[in-house]
């Protein structure tokens, strides 16, 4: 808002007046002009705060240089340049900000702040009382060295606190220069008393001002000796700023091209994730890296966009036909079917039974050994796996491999000796993980009666309590082998042990197969609807998809099979639910209501081109 | 706080031209708004896409590495170290610099970056696409800058604004200042003033800082200069502030202190802004200032002169 003359505050002539007296160096008429007052407090932090408005353009002028150079040290992290620009910033505002304190106070016993709101900062030497004459350099120099302190710790704030009727508390820059503020105006009608000087205050302000020093000296002391730390150590201070891969720093400590190999092959591994991959890629991007490895990695990185992956593969062997990464192009072009891109036929001979794997590096075989886990042809990855040499930053994935391949092969003896080594090496989490993963594999492959993993089971429950509690749930899928087999376990001793590890809606969904093998069925519907109902909770669809099945399976009637095909088409993801469609499709068939049956099949195929070719488990009639 | 303002500040008849310049520029300001959102939208993106900046940061290394004479400045010569050493965050420094660089921006095709060669054709895809809407912007067909280097930009440039706050900075001090000045030097006299106070302050720019593709807008030259002619003609005499000190009405009012005082906190800033601030980032052109202000003065001094010369010759 604009203020108009009208609106000009009253006491205006009186400010007016003195400032025109502080310029001319007069002292304003006043009929109190030979009595001093004490100032209020509020006057005197408003002097400070117009001596920071006439301050600041003088100080910026003084630091410009090292400002400018403090900034170009920030933008280059160039410690030494930061050092130097900061410590003479501090002694030039330091000196600048004495130098303006002292002079105006010598020659006008007064700063222009204080000039402008009719203070005058006065000696207290003289025997006697106040001497109004001029302050000596001595006092003037000390009382700004000390006043910049005081100021620091925003002690002159507190003077607003204080009671008035207790007297003038002085700072330390006061009691330091044996100085006091004086008005030459009253505001509170109170005649100006000398307060005497507290021991117990000044000792308090020296203990405060010591302490803070202390403990500004300490901070800046571990922070200059963490940036010398760093200082020299580019790649640590990367990994901090998490410019690359602190996962991937844990094994490799130099910015090479092995680096960015060991990353790929911990990514193949499963150990990092797509945003570290990226990372270490880009890092070797700038630092002007361009070779085949960086394409491959870059294809792994917009694996997602089908199209730019396969460009960066493309450009694989075009920068080096027998760079291993080429080869391992091929090879993966090979795996997913892409036969076009493959130029040599006899690599068809070396996919499934590769005779010079040793040629290959670690990420291929690592990748190849998952490729063939997942088509379960567990022999071709036992083949893959044994090409890989063992080492740090494999020491996991290798661990957790063996035992499982072991496994699927059903070589015993072997999966027994490897799992003690992994046993070792492991976490907590993982070795939870890897035990029950086995433990279900041997369940399902000796259901009907047989149990393999009692000793194993036993494993999972010791590793369990030792590792902390809210570490351990189950994996879905495992969950869902247990609930699935929970046939083979007669009395369901085995479920009930493992109950207590299972997330809400694992355990919900085992209560309603308990119920279906107890008869049940309206109490196992009631369990199925509820963990079916969870799905907007963000729980696993692995859960919902069996609850749902397990629904459908119960439903005997024309209203059941509504009520679920409601709940269906109701759900977030038509798509998700289209093996369960047919399912349900089945059942209306098998319920003789042909009518509904087919409504339902022109609804999924309409909805779906997947639903023309139903997955296993719900077979199109 | 401590703001002038002066008597009469909102009446258009007492500074007609200073009220029709301001005028002029809020409309124009608003126009050029309109016409130009969607190209300052997708340039704003662009500049703060740290994938592409990142990108643009490798390969401006890359140039610079192949030309160190052309860049003498230890600042980018640092980057350009830091960016081989793998540092994301120079590398985004400097990629947002490289946008400041014409030779660069001129030379994307033809120079032989070395990389990902799949992004840097994506990288240049996607520059070109930006670039010529850019040119379109008021910004850089208006503005100072290497691309637009001509007598028409000198006065132009004065009439193009970044942003609100840009152009409301401006206008206020034009406002107290023209309102203060027009009354006693004539609206014609203002008018011609303003405008060669932004040529000044065109030239302290392009000698002091130098040009780049990055465009010198804004009327701050031309302001300046209008405080440096007040200060050397009317330095005494007295104008009104309006201070702010604490919340209490005793601590906020009115107090009259002569010119020179808001021409001495100007002109101290502004050097220390020249001083402190490293010209290849941008930011205010503090040389502008200064050249407009230089120039302001010197036209004061001749008019000051002319009078003296004038009495004399009448006595």
């Amino acid at each position: 808002m604009v203020i108009g003359d009208d609106n000009i505050p009253e006491n205006y002539e009186r400010r007016r007046g003195v400032f025109e007296a502080a310029k001319t160096n007069v002292q304003p008429a006043d009929q109190d002009e030979n009595r001093l007052f004490e100032p209020s407090p509020w006057d005197r932090l408003a002097a400070n705060v117009l001596d920071l408005v006439v301050l600041w353009p003088i100080v910026a002028l003084v630091t410009a240089p090292f400002r400018r150079s403090w900034v170009e040290a920030q933008v280059l992290g160039a410690f030494q340049l930061l050092l130097y620009s900061f410590v003479l910033g501090v002694v030039v505002s330091f000196v600048s900000v004495l130098a303006y304190q002292t002079f105006l106070l010598k020659f006008f016993s007064a700063t222009p702040g204080k000039l402008l709101f009719n203070l005058r900062v006065v000696s207290d030497r003289r025997a006697g009382g106040l001497d109004p004459t001029r302050l000596s350099w001595e006092s003037c120099l000390l009382r700004a060295i000390f006043w910049i302190g005081d100021f620091l710790l925003v002690l002159p704030l507190f003077r607003i606190l204080r009671d008035p009727k207790k007297g003038q508390n002085r700072l330390l820059h006061e009691l330091v220069s044996q100085t006091f503020v004086v008005s030459k105006k009253s505001r509170h009608r109170l005649p100006f008393t000398l307060a005497p000087v507290e021991e117990s205050f000044f000792r308090t302000t020296s203990t405060i001002i010591l302490i803070f020093i202390a403990l500004m000296g300490a901070n800046g002391i571990v922070w200059l000796f963490s940036a010398w730390r760093n200082s020299g150590r580019s790649l640590d201070i990367l990994t901090e700023e998490n410019v690359v891969c602190a996962r991937v720093s844990e094994y490799f400590s130099k910015p090479d091209v092995v680096r960015l190999e060991g990353a790929l092959t911990l990514f193949a591994a499963g150990q990092i994730n797509k945003d570290c991959l990226e990372k270490e890629v880009r890092f070797q991007l700038r630092r002007g890296e361009e070779d085949a490895l960086v394409y491959l990695a870059m294809a792994f990185v917009y694996s997602a966009d089908e199209s730019k992956s396969d460009r960066y593969l493309e450009k694989v062997c075009e920068k080096n036909k027998a760079a291993p990464a080429c080869r391992f192009t091929e090879l993966i072009s090979a795996w997913s079917d892409k036969t076009s891109s493959i130029k040599d036929s006899s690599l068809d001979d070396k996919l499934d039974h590769p005779n010079d794997l040793k040629d290959f590096p670690d990420y291929a075989k690592v990748w190849g050994f998952r490729h063939f886990v997942s088509k379960n042809k567990a022999d071709v990855a036992l083949e893959f796996l044994s090409g890989i040499e063992s080492s740090p930053h494999l020491a996991a994935f290798l661990s957790d491999a063996w035992p499982r391949v072991y496994s699927k092969l059903g070589m015993l003896r072997e999966l027994s000796s490897s799992l003690k080594l992994s046993l070792s090496v492991l976490d907590s989490k993982a070795k939870i993980n890897l035990l029950s993963s086995l433990c279900f594999d041997r369940v399902e492959r000796g259901c009907r009666g047989q149990n393999f993993c009692q000793s194993l089971e036993d494993n999972v429950f010791q590793s369990a309590e030792q590792s902390v509690s809210s570490e351990f749930s189950v994996g879905a899928e495992t969950a869902i082998a247990l609930i699935r087999y929970s046939s083979c376990d007669p009395g369901h001793a085995r479920v009930t042990r493992w109950q207590d590890y299972l997330k809400p809606e694992a355990r919900g969904l085992l209560s309603g197969v308990l119920a279906r093998f107890e008869k049940n069925e309206e109490l196992a519907r009631e369990h199925f609807k509820r963990v079916s109902r969870m799905g907007r909770l963000g729980v696993d669809d692995l859960y919902l998809r069996e609850a749902e099945r397990q629904w459908i399976e119960l439903a005997h009637s024309q209203s059941q099979l509504d009520e679920i095909a409601e709940h269906l088409l109701k759900g977030p993801d038509f798509m998700k639910v289209s093996e369960l469609g047919w399912l349900l499709f089945k059942r209306y068939n098998t319920l003789g209501n042909s009518e509904r049956a087919q409504q339902w099949k022109d609804l999924l195929e309409s909805k779906s081109e997947i639903s023309r070719s139903p997955a296993s488990g719900a077979e199109e009639p | 706080m401590i703001i002038p303002i002066l008597s009469g500040i909102t009446q258009f008849k007492n500074a007609p031209v200073t009220w029709l310049i301001l005028l002029l520029q809020v409309v124009l300001f608003a126009a050029m708004e309109i016409r130009d959102r969607n190209a300052n939208e997708n340039m704003g993106d662009l500049y703060e896409d740290s994938v592409f900046l990142d990108q643009q940061g490798q390969y401006y290394s890359q140039f610079i590495l192949s030309q160190p004479h052309r860049y003498p400045s230890s600042l980018i010569q640092g980057l350009e170290k830091r960016v081989k050493e793998g540092s994301q965050e120079r590398s985004m420094y400097l990629g947002s610099l490289a946008f400041r660089d014409s030779e660069f921006l001129s030379q994307i095709d033809e120079f032989p970056f070395k990389g990902d060669q799949l992004a840097l054709s994506e990288w240049r895809s996607e520059l070109k696409k930006n670039l010529s809407p850019r040119r379109e912007v008021a910004a850089h067909q208006f503005g100072l800058s290497l691309e637009n280097e001509g007598v028409m930009s000198w006065f132009t440039y004065q009439f193009v604004h970044g942003s609100w706050l840009h152009l409301l900075s401006n206008m206020w001090f034009l406002l107290i200042i023209g309102c203060f000045l027009e009354p006693m030097i004539g609206g014609l006299a203002f008018g011609m003033l303003f405008l060669i106070c932004g040529v000044g302050g065109a030239i302290g720019y392009t000698l002091l800082t130098g040009l780049s593709a990055a465009p010198l807008i804004g009327a701050s030259g031309a302001v300046s200069g209008v405080i440096g002619f007040a200060s050397v003609l009317y330095g005494s005499r007295n104008a009104r502030f309006w201070y702010w000190v604490l919340p209490h009405v005793e601590y906020t009012g009115f107090v009259y202190l002569p010119f020179w005082v808001l021409c001495a906190f100007w002109l101290v800033s502004d050097l220390a802004g020249f001083w402190s601030s490293i010209s290849e980032f941008g930011g205010i052109a503090h040389s502008a200032h200064l050249g407009g202000f230089l120039v302001g003065c010197l036209a004061a001094a001749i008019l000051s002169a002319k009078r003296s010369l004038k009495s004399s010759y009448r006595l």
